[in-house]
This record gives structure tokens, sequence and C-alpha cells, in this order.
């Protein structure tokens, strides 16, 4: 067989094709699909928006107090001795033993 | 064309039957009987969705080959970095004289599947489905310089492989 020949045979080849309505029914259902898929995307990067803005707007939470110098040589003589820093140690047991002597 | 702009789904069903058949062969030759109804069914939703892009200095059936061939081009480039295997070779290949036209083209498809992608539509567009030069590089958005270039080098591997079927 020719080359030429070969070519015009596949020329006049004929296939198999689906009917118009096949494609059709195929294409609505794509085209459902996809758009309910946009609809997904949009409904998500709305939620995600509206998420973030209300995070934003939101009031900060408050600064903590300061704490009050009683309260704060309170605190230290709350604090086990062991886990007292080294420079506030001799402070810290020079307050308790005037706090011992008072009480007696 | 105008009523489809309009959203005439009539319209779109009297198109699809007109070009259907002669998409669907082309898809076919390029893509195999699984993937063809994807393409031509993309094509026609592109034709649907972007209806109002349609440039009327080109014919409608250039702009749907033109869609259809964008279809296949991005197919045959993802098998071809996945290295898939495009068509299943028929049993018989030494009785080529013998052959149905449908064989002897899923041969010429398997024969060509080997090509770049390129080259295969310009070979389907002008060899196959008898697009004229101009016709075939405004479908396949080249130049009529690389539809000629891609055709010549097509040709010739084309021609080669099939000396071994005795053609």
């Amino acid at each position: 067989m020719e080359y030429n020949e070969l070519i015009t045979r596949v020329r006049r080849a004929s296939v198999e094709v689906p009917d118009t309505d096949t494609l059709l029914q195929g294409m609505r259902h794509t085209l459902k699909h996809r758009q309910q898929r946009r609809q997904w995307i949009v409904s998500m990067v709305f939620v995600l928006f509206v998420g973030g803005s209300v995070a934003l707007l939101l009031p900060a939470a408050p600064a903590p107090r300061q704490l009050t110098l009683v309260e704060r040589v309170s605190r230290q003589l709350d604090t086990p001795r062991n886990n007292t820093p080294a420079p506030l140690a001799g402070y810290r047991n020079s307050i308790r033993n005037r706090q011992i002597y008072t009480l007696i | 064309m105008q009523l489809v702009v309009k959203g005439d789904e009539t319209a779109l069903s009297t198109l699809i039957e007109r070009y259907r058949e002669r998409l669907y062969r082309l898809a076919y030759s390029l893509l195999g009987d699984s993937a063809a109804e994807d393409a031509v069914q993309e094509t026609f939703i592109r034709l649907w969705t972007r209806a109002r892009r349609y440039n009327p200095r080109h014919s409608l059936a250039t702009w749907l080959y033109t869609l259809c061939c964008r279809r296949c081009y991005d197919e045959l480039r993802r098998r071809r970095r996945h290295h898939e295997a495009l068509m299943q070779l028929p049993e018989n290949m030494t009785e080529v004289s013998s052959m149905e036209a449908d064989e002897l083209l899923v041969l010429l498809s398997q024969v060509t599947a080997t090509l770049p992608p390129k080259q295969r539509i310009v070979y389907q567009l002008r060899e196959v489905e008898g697009f004229g030069a101009e016709e075939t590089a405004t479908i396949a958005r080249m130049t009529p310089e690389q539809v000629k270039a891609n055709l010549w080098a097509a040709r010739a591997t084309v021609k080669e492989k099939l000396k071994q079927y005795g053609i």
C-alpha cells in the first residue's frame, strides 16, 4: 500500500461519535459541578474574610495590672526558698526575719 | 451563533449536531476514544461559556477546531509529561492492506503518537483533515512557516515508521 492511499483511506474512516443528547447531558453535569465548586470556594473566601475581620475588630485583651509594692513583696514571700533567685535571697530573708521579729 | 450568545440551548444543540462528528474525529485521532469525548465536550462548553469572545472574522468551524486543538494539545502535553501510552496497537499489524479504514486510522494514530504534540496536531490537520496551510496556522496558533516545518518533520517521521508495515 502506498502512503497516499493510506491517507485517502484514513480520511474515509468513520468513528463512532457520541450523540448530541449525550454530549449535552455531559456538558450540563460538568457545568453544574463547576458551579457548585465555585460557590463553595466563594463561600469559603467569604467565611475567611468575615472571620478575619471580626478577629481584627475585637478589642485587644487589657494589659495586666501593675502590682503594688505590698503585692510584689507578698508574692516574693510566697515563693519557695529554693526558687528564689540568688540576688533576691538576702532581701527576702531580711523581710522574713523582720516579719518574724514583729510577730515576736 | 448570536442565539448561542443570548443563551439559546436549541441553537447550541444545532451547532453540536453540526460539528460534533468532525471535532470528535480529530480528537479521536489525537487522543483515543476515552479522552476524545471529554475533549469534544469541553470544546462545546467553551463555545457556550465564551460565545461572546467569538470573532466573526474567522469561521465558526475554525474557532471550534482551535478550541478543540487547544484542549487536545494540553492533554497530549500532560500525557507526554507522565509518559502515558496513547493508544493500543491493533493486534494484526502485518495485514495492513486488508485493514478497514477505521483500523488504519488507529494505526496511523499509533504511529503518530510518538511525535511531539505540535507536530502531531499539524500533521493531523494538514495531512488527514485536509486543512490549508493558512487555516492550520490559525487553528494551531502558529505561523505558516512553523506549520510547514512541523509538517515536514512529522511527515518524514511517519513515513519512516510506516516502512516497517510495507507502506
